[in-house]
């Protein structure tokens, strides 16, 4: 696995031209472009974080931030949990020609999410502009967390990819877990005590929790807690092991599965 | 279940060139899975249909598509692969490309082995004909300082003129596969794949195309080409392997397989005819 990581990064002009390419295909015959990136997350965002702030009694100033850099982040996630059991399946033809690696389709898959993710950035930098609410002294902390957070999404997709290869059922169970960790990770409410609010101490046991902090509380300026680092580092060293027997085992066989 | 990459090794001495095989197959097989639902009539009686959708149970069984191949593959040799649809031709090829996982024996490829085994695989519809040149020649593994080294050659090769600025959609079949050849063509590796597509657009263009083909075999060190086309096969191939139903049954000089062939398909008139022309 680790000799084709390699590999595919030594041929990034690949993963990132076709996909920078294919998106810009997608967008060619509508009027405003890639624009249409921004309009869903703005108009969910305004919407709801007028809404919810009143509903939760919270200022906006503190809760349109939060549900801001964790709507945007969620979305990365959430794309990462749908895409990540048929990408394989998806990419038969291009897999079924010899040339492309796995990990080349999974690099390609990471990069069109982080596409539309530096595009949503713009919402976020609007509502900090919007709320002249300076980020927290060390925001810079977030970039950590996102780097942490792709190298998650390139295992995880290793992972699921081989698993949704073979078996089918794999996107029913991404789906709905995405569609119940949405509500149940503080994405549009606030933990507001310190702790894990109406999830209490069950909070920490949600994954999606940790991996969403390491974005979102530098740039909030709130702590982090030393267990959200222990569960999100030490997800990636047992992911990537993970991912490096099952492509060991399973790897070739993918081909025969799509 | 035993599953072994193929071997690849890189030769760099030009005496070992000349010497060793490019492809050594020895107990090659392959095998593959598929799902097989329990009624034979699933989802195709509309009183079952509903029934079917929630009751009926699919079982998981393997197919076994090439059964203990060997053969050889010198330096220089051009070999056709030769059977009726379904004989495992393609899977073969796929195989050799190193797509395929083989099953038990063993499998080494001495060099690069490149195929072109599907004419529209990555074409974009909406891009335009050289967007689509870059996408797909990144697709086969080229850098784009090599794409823009080649492009000018594609493009004229394609015969498309001003359309090659024009979106894939607006092509016609013939004009979208000439451009699919020219594309597929820029690569040229040790050891060349075909798959049976080859042998199409109008006659101009096809004349072309083998021209191409034969520059295209002179580079290559090895050359490997399953097709219907008897002709192509007769002036490019030297030697033919015959497989009938994942079997191979006859490795020999191409006119003496094509005979073969030929016998074996007369024998059985209710298998399905081969095709003359690909």
């Amino acid at each position: 696995m680790l000799q084709h990581l390699l590999a595919s990064i030594r041929s990034h002009e690949y993963w990132t031209y076709t996909t920078w390419m294919k998106m810009g295909l997608g967008y060619r015959k509508t009027a405003f472009g890639p624009l249409w990136i921004l309009a869903s997350p703005t108009v969910f965002v305004i919407a709801l974080g007028f809404l919810f702030s009143r509903v939760m009694d919270i200022p906006r100033d503190v809760y349109v931030p939060h549900l801001t850099i964790g709507y945007i982040t969620w979305l990365f996630i959430v794309g990462v949990l749908n895409t990540a059991p048929i990408i394989f399946v998806s990419k038969r033809s291009e897999l079924l020609q010899g040339q492309m690696r796995l990990t080349d389709l999974v690099f390609s898959e990471i990069f069109t999410l982080l596409l539309l993710f530096a595009h949503h950035t713009i919402v976020i930098v609007g509502v900090f502009v919007l709320f002249q609410k300076p980020p927290g002294p060390h925001a810079y902390l977030s970039l950590v967390g996102m780097f942490l957070l792709v190298l998650n999404a390139l295992w995880f997709m290793l992972v699921m990819g081989i698993i949704g290869a073979r078996f089918r059922d794999a996107v029913e169970i991404n789906q709905a877990i995405g569609r119940l960790f949405f509500f149940i990770t503080p994405i549009i409410w606030v933990p507001t005590d310190g702790g894990g609010g109406a999830m209490g101490p069950y909070l920490r046991l949600n994954p999606f929790y940790h991996y969403l902090e390491v974005v979102r509380a530098p740039l909030m300026g709130t702590p982090i807690f030393a267990l959200t680092w222990a569960v999100v580092i030490a997800g990636t060293v047992i992911g990537f092991g993970l991912a490096a027997i099952l492509y060991r085992r399973a790897g070739r066989q993918v081909p025969l599965w799509v | 279940m035993g599953v072994n990459p193929p071997v690849i090794t890189g030769s760099t001495l030009a005496d070992t060139r000349v010497t060793t095989p490019l492809i050594v197959a020895d107990n090659v097989s392959v095998t593959v899975p598929y799902y097989q639902p329990e009624s034979r009539r699933l989802l195709t009686l509309p009183k079952q249909m509903l029934s079917g959708l929630y009751t009926n149970r699919t079982k998981r069984t393997h197919k076994t598509i090439l059964r203990d191949i060997s053969f050889k593959l010198d330096p220089g040799e051009r070999l056709g692969i030769i059977g009726v649809n379904g004989a495992g031709k393609s899977t073969l090829l796929r195989a050799l490309g190193g797509v395929y996982p083989t099953h038990g024996g063993s499998l080494h490829i001495n060099g690069d082995a490149r195929g072109l085994f599907n004419i529209n695989l990555g074409m974009n519809y909406e891009g335009t004909g050289v967007e689509n040149i870059y996408l797909r020649g990144l697709q086969m593994g080229l850098s784009i300082a090599d794409i823009h080294d080649r492009v000018e050659d594609v493009v004229a090769f394609s015969e498309l003129g001003e359309a090659i600025h024009q979106p894939l959609s607006t092509y016609s079949a013939g004009m979208s596969l000439r451009l699919a050849f020219s594309v597929s063509t820029m690569i040229d590796p040790d050891i060349l794949l075909l798959d049976e597509w080859i042998g199409a657009g109008d006659i101009k263009f096809r004349f072309k195309a083998q021209e191409r083909m034969n520059q295209l075999v002179d580079k290559s060190r090895g050359l490997v080409i399953a097709t219907h086309n008897t002709a192509l096969m007769k002036t490019l191939c030297s030697r033919a392997l015959l497989l009938d139903g994942g079997d191979l049954v006859f490795d020999g000089p191409i006119d003496d397989a094509l005979a073969t062939y030929e016998e074996r398909v007369a024998k059985v008139p209710t298998d399905t005819a081969p095709e003359e022309d690909a």
